[in-house]
């Protein structure tokens, strides 16, 4: 490459350099990426197993090799903490990528059609947004039965109205462009024109509102099986580890049993968080650099 | 007889709004010769840009519809295809350039994607054979480094350079009829001339026939073999070029042509039609140039004159060229 030619900037490009150039955001990412490295790796470095019990050890504190020391059943807490954070994420990004689907199908269909499907899709929408969320998990998971994977189907179906709002919006206004009549005049029919056309150019608020919904599933996650409604122990989850320390006397006494846990929620969702808005500043078409 | 690329026959177009149907194109009589450029010239509003949104079965539903008509196409009629086989044709066989080069491109795709896409769709081409042939249909519009372009985004080019990349994916799958909806009315003028010089260009080597539309008689002049002149959503005067400028027949046109400035002796003064267009949802009775004409008639105002040849090849739509109309 000579030093001096213009290089094509794709979109894609531009938003990277903005994102590098927000100090909170990348810091998030890096932060992020710990989180998930330690989810993911973590639990083949420690030598404990998630439920191996040492009776003569509940409740100790940090000690050696057990950094965190152990839980009331004698198990060993960063051992959990790391399972758990594999269940937490898996939860976030499963639920968020069921929600995001429904979201952008349902959206794209009801702002290009219009008409009855829009009807129809958004009074959907009206219905699920008034749901009661914490009855309707309680009623789910005592149907289908309190599993992981019940849990993530739940939170994503629940979910996707934010998303199938944004996209329809979006749609509403790309499809008066002239390039969508052009590209029916170069003769591509509905299906391609939104696939092909229409829902690139949706990509930048569909990842924003993405990333903020794997925050939020991980916390809907966190407090669902807090309440004892979500992913049923013995299953290691940042929630029921809080759920399982939150006896007063644990709360007083044995603060590495809960602090752990509700630290990592904390710097997970506040990470996510922060990758959000800078992925939102960065996809933004309208600020310029 | 020549050969004749595309006619159509008593086309009507209507448009349900809030205040009743409008009819935008009532009963358009269009034949485009084979290789030929035919140009439709007149006012904003009279119907040129719905007439050619019929042909490509483009009109927006569910509000407008076309209502009768016959388009003949390569021995089909267009109006009787299924949407799927219409789909097919479209880009293919027939296509169209916008008005406005800086929106009819998406903006998240590189100009070369766009273009391999519909070789892809309609020919069926890998993607090595797309981004030859990409290559040379930049380089055929006149675009320096084609190489580069093809990867290069919307944003990065120019008014013009769209409107040439838009004029190479329309003539990408060799369409033997191009619908060119003034193309040049969002460029400035220098761009204007070369734009229109390449079509002008193209359709002589390619033999695609265009049916260009305009507002500006001088591209008319510049380019058009045949041309037709529509006012209020019907044909008011039909010819060829050279017999048109020479000779115009309805005083609509007479009046087109005296409002423009490089007509003028100096010192003469610019003359304008006075009036507007009628609203659509107003129409006068009769012919609906009436109000605004200079040689109105009593048989003007009651009845609708019918397209009569005065010449051969050269039509009119006026009772000054009819018996009925006492001249």
């Amino acid at each position: 490459m000579k030093k001096n030619e213009v290089e094509g900037l794709s979109p894609w490009k531009i938003a990277k350099r903005r994102f590098v150039k927000n100090k909170l955001a990348v810091l998030g990412l890096i932060l992020l990426g710990v989180i998930t490295l330690g989810a993911v790796f973590g639990p083949m470095l420690t030598p404990y197993e998630a439920h191996e019990q040492q009776m003569m050890m509940r409740n100790q504190g940090p000690q050696g090799d057990n950094l965190l020391g152990f839980d009331s059943t004698g198990r060993d807490i960063l051992t959990r903490v790391l399972h758990g954070g594999r269940v937490s994420l898996a939860v976030g990004i499963v639920a968020t990528s069921v929600a995001t689907i429904i979201g952008v199908v349902l959206g794209s269909i009801a702002g290009f059609y219009g008409g009855i499907r829009d009807g129809v899709i958004m009074r959907l929408v009206d219905i699920v947004m008034s749901f009661p969320f914490f009855i309707i998990a309680a009623v789910a998971s005592a149907a289908f039965g309190p599993t992981v994977f019940n849990t993530m189907l739940i939170i994503g179906l629940i979910n996707w109205t934010l998303i199938a709002r944004v996209v329809r919006a979006e749609i509403l206004s790309l499809k008066e462009q002239e390039f969508v009549e052009a590209s029916r005049a170069l003769g591509l029919d509905n299906l391609e024109i939104i696939r092909i056309h229409l829902i690139p150019n949706v990509m930048a608020p569909i990842i924003v509102y993405s990333t903020l919904t794997i925050a939020s599933a991980i916390l809907i996650e966190a407090g669902l099986s807090f309440i004892g409604l979500g992913v049923s122990p013995p299953t290691p989850t940042w929630g029921n580890m809080l759920e399982a320390a939150r006896s007063l006397t644990t709360i007083q006494n044995y603060w590495w049993q809960w602090i752990p846990p509700g630290l990592m929620i904390f710097f997970t969702v506040l990470s996510i968080n922060f990758v959000g808005d800078g992925l939102r500043d960065a996809l933004d078409p309208k600020l310029k650099e | 007889m020549e050969d004749i690329t595309l006619k159509a026959q008593g086309i009507k177009t209507s448009f349900q709004t809030s205040e009743g149907k409008v009819v935008a194109v009532n009963d358009v009589d269009i034949t485009i010769r084979e290789g030929k450029i035919l140009g439709v010239v007149g006012e904003s509003g009279c119907g040129k840009t719905v007439t050619a949104l019929s042909i490509m079965r483009l009109v927006p539903e569910p509000n407008g519809k076309i209502e009768e008509g016959r388009i003949e196409f390569m021995g089909k009629n267009l109006l009787e295809l299924s949407s799927e086989e219409m789909r097919k044709l479209r880009g293919a066989e027939i296509s169209m350039i916008f008005q406005e080069p800086m929106t009819a491109l998406n903006p998240v795709f590189s100009i070369g994607y766009q273009m391999k896409e519909m070789l892809k769709l309609h020919r069926g081409m890998t993607d090595e054979q797309a981004t030859e042939r990409a290559i040379e249909l930049i380089d055929m519009v006149g675009i320096p480094r084609a190489e580069k372009v093809i990867k290069e985004y919307p944003h990065q080019l120019s008014g013009g350079m769209r409107q040439r990349v838009m004029i190479a994916m329309a003539l990408s799958c060799d369409p033997k009829f191009m619908i060119a909806d003034e193309p040049t009315t969002a460029l400035d003028v220098t761009i204007q001339a070369q734009v229109l010089e390449l079509m002008k260009d193209l359709n002589e080597k390619m033999g695609t026939a265009i049916m260009f539309i305009t507002h500006d008689l001088g591209v008319i002049a510049e380019m058009a073999d045949d041309v037709v002149v529509m006012y209020a959503g019907k044909v008011v005067e039909e010819s060829n070029a050279i017999s048109l400028f020479h000779e115009p027949k309805h005083p609509y046109t007479m009046g087109l042509l005296r409002s423009r400035p490089d007509m003028l002796e100096e010192g003469e003064e610019l003359q304008s039609i006075k009036g507007m267009v009628p609203s659509l949802l107003r129409m006068p009775e009769g012919c609906p140039f009436n109000p605004r004409c200079e040689h109105r008639m009593d048989i003007c105002v009651k009845e609708m004159p019918q397209l009569i040849e005065v010449k051969p090849g050269h039509k009119t739509r006026c009772w000054l060229y009819d018996d009925k109309g006492g001249k």
